[in-house]
C-alpha cells in the first residue's frame, strides 16, 4: 500500500466510522421514543427579525413578547384568517420585549402592525434591556454566514434527533451517571418560532407551583416601581410607538391571560387601574386587556400562565376578530 | 466563519476541490486570496475595508522605508504603519475603555458635565491578530531582518490567509514568504495530516472546552458571590482546561486547514501546563504572541540591555501591555501584570537556584511544574472574571474554607483536567505530529475516527471561540 493510499484509507475509514456512530446514536434514541425537534437560538430569532423589516409592510403582522404569546399565537392560523398577510413571531421565551419594540422602531424598514404582548411588570425599568442581547446579535453578528449556518442547522434539527443539545455525548454521560434520561419536552418549537405545548405530557401541578413560586420570588427581587415612576419610564416606549406610527405602522399592547395564583400575584403587585390602564394614554397605542374580552378570559391556562397547543388556533382567531374590530387589520370578509 | 460550523465544512471542501483542480500556482494563490476575503466577509462584509487598509498601508510603508536611506524618513514610514494599525485597533477595541476610564476620573473629580458618551462600536473580528501580523512585517523590514515582498498578491495572501486570519497563529512574513514562492503540493498525506489536526482541534473545542469544561466554569462564575470553596476550585481548574482547549483547539484547526493546502503554520501551543516555571510557560502558551511581544515590545523597550532593574521593569510593562491586548478591561491588564510579576520573581530566584543546585534537580521538576500550574490557574481568575469585584469574590471563595458540594459535571471536568495534565506531561518533550506520523495507518484511522465521532456527537453547546473577542 502506498503512502497516498494509506492517507486516503485513513480519511475514508474515519468518515465511515463517524457516520456509523452517528447512525447508531440516532437509532438508539429513536427506539426510545425520541423524535427530532427544532431548538431556538439567537440566530433563528435574527432570521425572523430580518423578515420583519423586509416583507411587504402593508400586510406585515409582527408579534413580540415572551413565552405566553409564543405558546398562544399561531402564524398559520393568523395567515388563514387574514389571507395575504404574513405573521412573524419575534417572541423570546422568558424575556420581556421592550428592547425589541425599540429596535423595530429604529428600523426604517418596519411599518407593519406590531403586537406587543406584555404585562405592566414587563414595562417596568427592571426588564427594559432583557431582550437586548438578541437585538445586539441581530445588529452586530448576524451576517451571511450565520444566516446560512442557521438554515443548515434547522434542516438537520428537523431531521435528526442527535443534532439536539439534549443528546450531546457529555450531557448523556452525566445523565447516565445521575440516572436522568434526556427530557421529553412537552413544548415543541415550530419553524416559525411559535411553540406548541401539550400539557397532557407535562407535570401540570409541578408547573403551576413552579410558575407561582418563580413569580413570587421575582416580585421580591424586583419590587414594582411606584405608578409615577412606572409611568415616567414609559417615555421611551411612547417615543418608539410614535416613531412606528409616523411611518404608517401600528402598535397594539396586549395583556395576555394569567389565572389563579398567578393573576392574584400580578394584581397585588401591579393593580390594573394604577398601571396597565395608564398605558394607552401614555403611549397613544391601542391596549387590549384579556379581562375585557370573554373569548380571551375564558381560555384554559393549565399552568396558570400559558395555553395548550390545541387552543392556539382558537386564540389566534379571537385575536384577529378583536384586531379587525379595533380597525388594526382590514376585515378579511369585506374584500 | 468559525471552524466548528457546518458552513466552514462546506467552504473548505469546496475550496479544496477548486484549488486542487486549478492549474498554475498563481491562479491557486488568487483563489486562496479571494476565498480568504470571502471567509472574512461572511461575518460582516463591511469590515473588509479594514483588512484592505491594513494590507495596503503596510505594503507601501515597508517598501518606502526599505528604499529610504535617511533615518528620519525611515522612522516616518514606520510611524505611519504603527499609527494606522494601532489607530484602527485603538478605535475599535479600546475607545470605550478609554472613555469609561475618563468618565470614571471626571466623575471622581466631581466634573459630571465633562463626561463623554460611550461609542459602543463593533469590534471587527480578528483585528488584534492581523494588525499584529502586518506590524511584524513592517518592523522586520525596518530592522532590515527581511526584504520587503515583491509581489502584492503574495503579501495580501500572507495577511489574509483564512486559516490564521481571525485568531492566529500570528505568522511572520519570513515563515510564509518562502511557501508562497514555490507551489505547495496538495498531497493525500497533507490532506490526511491536515484533517487529523482539524479533527483534533475540534475535539478540544467542542467536546472538552464547550461540552465538558464551559458549563462548570459558567455556573461557577455566575455564582461568584456565593460559591463554596470546592466548587470555586472546580470552576477555575475547569477554566484552565477550557481556555487551553478552546484556543489550542482553534490553533490546531488553523494549522490543519493550512496543511490541507500544503502550507505549514507555526506551532502555537506545546504542553503549557507541563511548564517548569513562567518563562517556560510563555514558551509553550500562545507561542506566536509571546514571541511577538518579546521581539517587538520587550526588545524595543530595551530588553535586558540596560541593567537588571530596567530588564525586570520591561518584563512587567511588556506583560501588562500583552494583557491589555487580550481585552479592553483592567482585569486583563492585571492578568498581564501578574504574569509579569511571576516572571520577575522567577528571575529574582535564579541566583538562589544556582547556589542550591538541588532546587534545579530533576526530582524537583514535578514540584515546580505543580507550582507553575497552580499559579497560572489562580491567575486565570482575573482573565475570566467580568470585572474586578467578581474577581475579588472568586478569590475569596478560593482562598477561604466554606462548605460546598460538586455535581457530576464538575467531577467529570476535574477528571478530564487531570487527564489533560497527564497528557501535557507525557508530550512535554515530544512533537505530537511526529508521533502521529509514526503510527501505522489503521491506528491513525481509529484515532481520527474516534475523535470525529465524539465531535459529531457533541452538538448544541457551541460557544464562540474565546479568542475571537480579542
Amino acid at each position: 500500500m502506498s503512502n497516498r493510499s494509506r492517507a486516503i484509507a485513513v480519511i475514508i475509514v474515519a468518515l465511515l466510522f463517524a457516520a456509523g456512530a452517528v447512525a447508531a446514536w440516532e437509532s438508539f434514541w429513536r427506539e426510545r421514543g425520541y423524535s427530532p425537534i427544532l431548538y431556538d437560538d439567537r440566530d433563528l430569532w435574527a432570521e425572523h427579525r430580518l423578515r420583519a423589516g423586509t416583507v411587504d409592510q402593508q400586510k406585515n403582522f409582527t408579534v413580540v413578547g415572551a413565552s405566553r404569546i409564543q405558546l398562544a399565537f399561531s402564524t398559520l392560523a393568523f395567515e388563514a384568517a387574514v389571507p395575504g398577510w404574513q405573521a412573524i413571531s419575534l417572541a423570546i421565551n422568558g424575556h420581556y420585549p421592550v428592547a425589541v419594540l425599540e429596535d423595530l422602531a429604529a428600523d426604517k424598514g418596519f411599518s407593519g402592525v406590531l403586537l406587543v404582548a406584555v404585562d405592566a411588570r414587563g414595562l417596568a425599568h427592571w426588564y427594559h434591556d432583557m431582550s437586548t442581547p438578541w437585538v445586539r446579535h441581530y445588529r452586530r453578528d448576524f451576517g451571511p454566514q450565520r444566516r446560512l449556518e442557521r438554515r443548515l442547522l434547522s434542516a438537520l434539527q428537523q431531521r435528526l434527533v442527535v443534532v439536539g443539545s439534549d443528546f450531546n455525548l457529555v450531557r448523556r454521560i452525566e445523565g447516565w451517571i445521575e440516572g436522568h434520561p434526556p427530557p421529553q419536552h412537552y413544548t415543541r418549537l415550530q419553524p416559525d418560532r411559535t411553540i406548541a405545548a401539550d400539557y397532557r405530557r407535562a407535570d401540570v401541578p409541578g408547573l403551576r407551583q413552579h410558575f407561582t413560586d418563580a413569580l413570587a420570588a421575582d416580585y421580591l427581587k424586583h419590587p414594582p416601581p411606584s405608578p409615577e415612576r412606572w409611568r415616567a419610564d414609559l417615555e421611551g416606549i411612547a417615543a418608539a410607538v410614535s416613531t412606528i406610527r409616523q411611518r404608517g405602522g401600528q402598535v397594539v399592547f396586549l395583556r395576555m391571560p394569567t389565572a389563579d395564583s398567578h393573576w392574584e400575584l400580578d394584581q397585588r403587585n401591579y393593580p390594573r387601574e394604577l398601571y396597565w390602564d395608564q398605558l394607552e394614554e401614555a403611549t397613544g397605542a391601542l391596549t387590549l386587556h384579556f379581562a375585557d374580552y370573554p373569548e380571551l378570559a375564558g381560555l384554559e391556562l393549565p399552568d396558570t400562565s400559558h395555553i395548550d397547543g390545541r387552543d392556539r388556533a382558537r386564540f389566534t382567531r379571537s385575536l384577529v376578530e378583536i384586531l379587525v374590530e379595533a380597525g388594526m387589520i382590514a376585515d378579511p370578509a369585506s374584500r | 466563519m468559525t471552524f466548528d460550523s457546518l458552513t466552514f465544512a462546506l467552504f473548505i471542501v469546496a475550496l479544496w476541490g477548486i484549488v486542487a483542480l486549478s492549474r498554475g500556482w498563481r491562479l491557486r494563490k488568487t483563489e486562496l486570496l479571494i476565498a480568504s476575503y470571502l471567509f472574512y466577509a461572511a461575518w460582516n462584509p463591511v469590515f473588509i475595508w479594514l483588512l484592505v487598509v491594513s494590507t495596503v498601508v503596510d505594503w507601501h510603508a515597508a517598501r518606502r522605508l526599505h528604499a529610504c536611506h535617511g533615518a528620519g524618513q525611515r522612522k516616518a514610514w514606520l510611524l505611519l504603519s504603527v499609527a494606522v494599525n494601532l489607530g484602527l485597533l485603538s478605535w475599535f477595541k479600546y475607545a470605550d475603555f478609554f472613555i469609561a476610564n475618563y468618565n470614571g476620573i471626571t466623575g471622581w473629580l466631581g466634573l459630571a458635565n465633562f463626561q463623554a458618551p460611550l461609542i459602543d462600536v463593533v469590534l471587527p473580528i480578528g483585528i488584534s491578530f492581523y494588525t499584529f501580523q502586518t506590524l511584524s512585517y513592517t518592523f522586520d523590514v525596518y530592522r532590515r531582518r527581511i526584504d520587503p515582498g515583491r509581489d502584492f498578491l503574495d503579501y495580501a495572501l500572507y495577511v489574509s490567509f483564512f486559516p490564521q486570519l481571525v485568531a492566529g497563529p500570528i505568522v511572520r512574513y519570513e515563515q510564509f514568504a518562502g511557501q508562497l514562492q514555490q507551489a505547495r503540493v496538495m498531497t493525500a498525506a497533507n490532506v490526511e495530516t491536515g484533517t487529523a489536526l482539524m479533527v483534533a482541534g475540534l475535539f478540544l473545542k467542542t467536546v472538552l472546552a464547550d461540552s465538558l469544561f464551559a458549563p462548570v466554569v459558567d455556573s461557577g462564575f455566575a455564582a461568584a458571590a456565593s460559591i463554596g470553596t470546592l466548587a470555586a476550585w472546580s470552576g477555575i481548574l475547569s477554566f484552565s482546561g477550557q481556555i487551553y482547549c478552546d484556543f489550542a483547539g482553534y490553533s490546531l484547526c488553523a494549522i490543519g486547514a493550512a496543511r490541507v493546502f500544503g502550507f505549514v503554520l507555526p506551532r502555537n501551543f506545546h504542553a503549557p501546563y507541563a511548564a517548569v516555571g513562567f518563562s517556560d510557560f510563555w514558551r509553550r502558551w500562545h507561542i506566536t504572541l509571546s514571541t511577538w511581544i518579546r521581539d517587538y515590545l520587550y526588545i524595543t523597550l530595551g530588553g535586558n540591555r540596560h541593567g537588571r532593574s530596567r530588564t525586570l521593569g520591561n518584563l512587567v510593562v511588556a506583560m501588562g501591555l500583552g494583557g491589555l491586548w487580550h481585552g479592553a478591561a483592567w482585569t486583563f491588564v492585571l492578568w498581564g501584570l501578574a504574569h509579569g510579576l511571576w516572571l520577575v520573581l522567577e528571575h529574582g530566584l535564579r541566583p538562589l537556584a544556582r547556589r542550591a543546585t538541588w532546587l534545579g534537580s530533576r526530582m524537583m521538576q514535578p514540584v515546580w511544574m505543580a507550582v507553575t500550574f497552580v499559579t497560572v490557574t489562580l491567575t486565570w481568575v482575573l482573565f475570566r472574571a467580568e470585572d474586578l469585584p467578581q474577581a475579588g469574590s472568586y478569590y475569596r471563595a478560593l482562598l477561604t474554607a466554606s462548605g460546598s458540594t460538586m455535581g457530576t459535571p464538575a467531577w467529570l471536568a476535574l477528571a478530564a483536567m487531570a487527564a489533560l495534565l497527564a497528557w501535557h506531561v507525557a508530550i512535554r518533550s515530544v512533537e505530537i505530529e511526529a508521533v502521529y506520523a509514526r503510527w501505522r495507518w489503521p491506528l491513525r484511522a481509529i484515532f481520527v475516527a474516534l475523535l470525529l465521532a465524539a465531535v459529531l456527537l457533541s452538538p448544541g453547546e457551541n460557544r464562540a471561540f474565546i479568542y475571537f473577542q480579542f
